[in-house]
């Protein structure tokens, strides 16, 4: 796997364009693309642009394409805790890396952030960074001026944590929501609420996306999946986590 | 929709199935559908090509129902399928 970085005034429209198995993503109305083809990850910027988004690029869209490849990927983050590997699914800004950041103060460590890829029945380990909210990196004891930020535009920060140490089996299905709900759901359920976490269909080739349906459907027949309303207070999350940790 | 049309799964699509329920994605809209009990069945059925004749002699030895009913039944479900781009004439 190669990734280059190149300066160029024009870089196209956004949105993902694609030719299963390469595809092109651009970004920031015109002022970024991600390139994906053969096993070379391309970003062009144009001269104007911070350098950070090309990490950004690549670090997202960018490895979550080429890992979809081969394996199947959702949008979640997978932590390590007392009760075994979680996958907390959802989609963006509903709380995945404020609730991992509560797990992992709590003892947890971190397997993957926000791209997850299922490897057999395990989460295939990432990188050992959160992204976190300028609030949240410091509610949890972080100064931001000694941390990266992840967009010049946005009080992102990247945060190192503590990292999983190899593979392990997924023991739980988190799909966190805006709502009070802490239930278990049923196979078929459980099924449609991954697919609308399913990152990228389009760029995968028909073989794919049934490898996908597949493992997902395996998924929810081996491990407990809950739907799980987060509340905004920090403090009322931990209360989350606890139950979570309770319930078999 | 005369009979010696075959009706077939688009290849593009990817489907699975969970506690006798059709879970079915199609990748070019993102989007994705659940199927069950009959409407279930039929798409197993249309994972080889069959006509909406070969359909409901399948059909009509696992449920109860009479020939004018299923026909119309599954024409109506094959031409939701096809409006989609789920399923295919062949």
């Amino acid at each position: 796997m190669r990734v280059r970085v190149e300066r160029a005034d024009h870089v196209g429209p956004d949105g993902w364009s694609y030719t299963p198995p390469d595809a092109e993503y651009g970004y920031g109305e015109g002022t970024a693309r991600l390139i994906l083809a053969g096993d070379t990850i391309t970003v062009r910027l144009r001269p104007d642009v911070d350098e950070s988004i090309a990490r950004l690029l690549v670090l997202g869209p960018g490895i979550a394409g080429i890992l979809s490849r081969t394996l199947p990927v959702v949008h979640g983050t997978t932590l390590r805790t007392p009760v075994g590997d979680v996958l907390v699914v959802g989609p963006s800004g509903m709380g995945k890396s404020t609730l991992a950041a509560t797990w992992v103060a709590r003892g947890a460590s971190l397997v993957a952030d926000d791209i997850s890829a299922l490897d057999g029945h395990c989460v295939r380990p990432g990188v050992p960074f959160l992204k976190l909210w300028e609030d949240t990196a410091r509610a949890f004891g972080h100064d931001p001026a000694s941390l990266d930020r992840i967009h010049p535009d946005h009080a992102k920060y990247r945060v190192r944590v503590p990292f999983a140490e190899g593979p392990r089996p997924l023991a739980r299905v988190l799909l966190i929501e805006r709502s009070e709900r802490f239930e278990r759901v049923s196979g078929s359920e459980a099924l449609l609420h991954l697919l609308a976490n399913h990152r990228l269909p389009e760029i995968l080739t028909p073989e794919g996306n049934a490898r996908w349906l597949d493992a997902m459907s395996g998924l929810v027949r081996r491990v407990p999946v809950f739907r799980v309303g987060l509340p905004g207070p920090l403090d009322a999350l931990q209360a989350v986590v606890a139950r979570v940790e309770s319930v078999s | 929709m005369p009979d010696r049309l075959q009706y077939r799964i688009s290849p593009a699509v990817a489907s699975t199935e969970l506690d006798g329920e059709v879970t079915i994605l199609d990748p070019r809209s993102g989007l994705y559908f659940g199927l069950e009990d009959v409407g279930g069945e039929v798409w197993r059925l249309l994972a080889r090509p069959h006509t909406v004749r070969g359909i409901c002699a399948a059909l009509m030895d696992r449920f109860e129902v009479g020939p004018e009913e299923c026909e119309s039944d599954v024409v109506e479900l094959l031409q939701e399928l096809v409006d989609r781009g789920l399923v295919e004439v062949v």
